[in-house]
């Protein structure tokens, strides 16, 4: 059972990485970057994902 | 809770891709898509509960879609957050049930009064994602035209007679409008103190 969740999770890494990128680039280039009331602070540095500097 | 997960999710993440650089930011990019998924799942619960599921999205959309780029005020704790935009999404969708707005000029009014705030105020940066000039002058631009199709958006409604829907984008921008004031004026207390 095990094995075969990570067999699914080693399938879909590129995909879900790729979406990890895609919301943060959408987090970053923006000015409230939570969707709601709470911003998280940053623990690590987004500017790769900068689109506008 | 969500931490929590999140932190699991960029664990189970990296051991898959062999890479644990990044965990970090994984982490942190969870945080965002656990949090926001939580949130659209609470406005689809309020919505269905109140019988008001377009209406509650539609709020929900125009809230965000303003708030992404005029920014305004942000609860200190996630918790605080999500108890926050709860209280907000029932008490917007009590009053357009209890109340019968549908044919009001008042959310159509305080809509227009929304835009002009945006106008005047936006972006209101946060003290934990401080932005660079650039940054400023691109945001106000896009919440300007946000803020602008939205209001536009209102009064198109109202033509067809979908009251519930314009109401549902006014509170929208009336929300967004408020907590980028809340924050503007506490910025400013914060500073005379």
């Amino acid at each position: 059972m095990i094995k075969h969740a990570k067999n699914v999770i080693y399938r879909l890494a590129p995909a879900i990485t790729s979406f990890l990128a895609l919301i943060l680039t959408i987090h970053v280039n923006s000015s409230s970057g939570c969707f709601i009331l709470y911003q998280p602070k940053a623990s690590v540095d987004l500017d790769e994902f900068k689109k506008i500097k | 809770m969500i931490d929590k997960l999140s932190a699991k999710a960029a664990g189970a993440l990296c051991s898959a891709i062999d890479n644990d650089e990044k965990y970090d930011l994984y982490k942190y990019a969870f945080f965002i898509v656990l949090s926001s998924a939580l949130h659209i799942v609470v406005v689809i619960i309020l919505g269905i509960c109140f019988g008001l599921l377009a209406e509650s999205i539609i709020f929900y959309l125009s809230f965000i879609l303003i708030r992404k780029f005029a920014g305004g005020y942000h609860a200190k704790t996630s918790a605080v957050c999500f108890w926050i935009s709860f209280l907000i999404n029932g008490t917007v969708l009590i009053i357009m049930k209890l109340l019968n707005f549908f044919n009001s000029p008042v959310i159509t009014i305080s809509a227009i009064i929304s835009f002009f705030i945006i106008l005047i105020i936006s972006p209101v940066e946060n003290d934990n994602k401080p932005l660079s000039s650039n940054e400023k002058k691109v945001y106000r631009t896009v919440s300007i035209i946000i803020s602008a199709i939205l209001l536009m958006s209102v009064f198109l409604l109202r033509i067809f007679g979908l009251y519930s829907f314009g109401n549902s984008v006014g509170f929208g921008m009336f929300t967004s409008a408020a907590v980028a004031a809340a924050e503007k004026i506490r910025k400013m207390l914060h500073k005379k103190i």
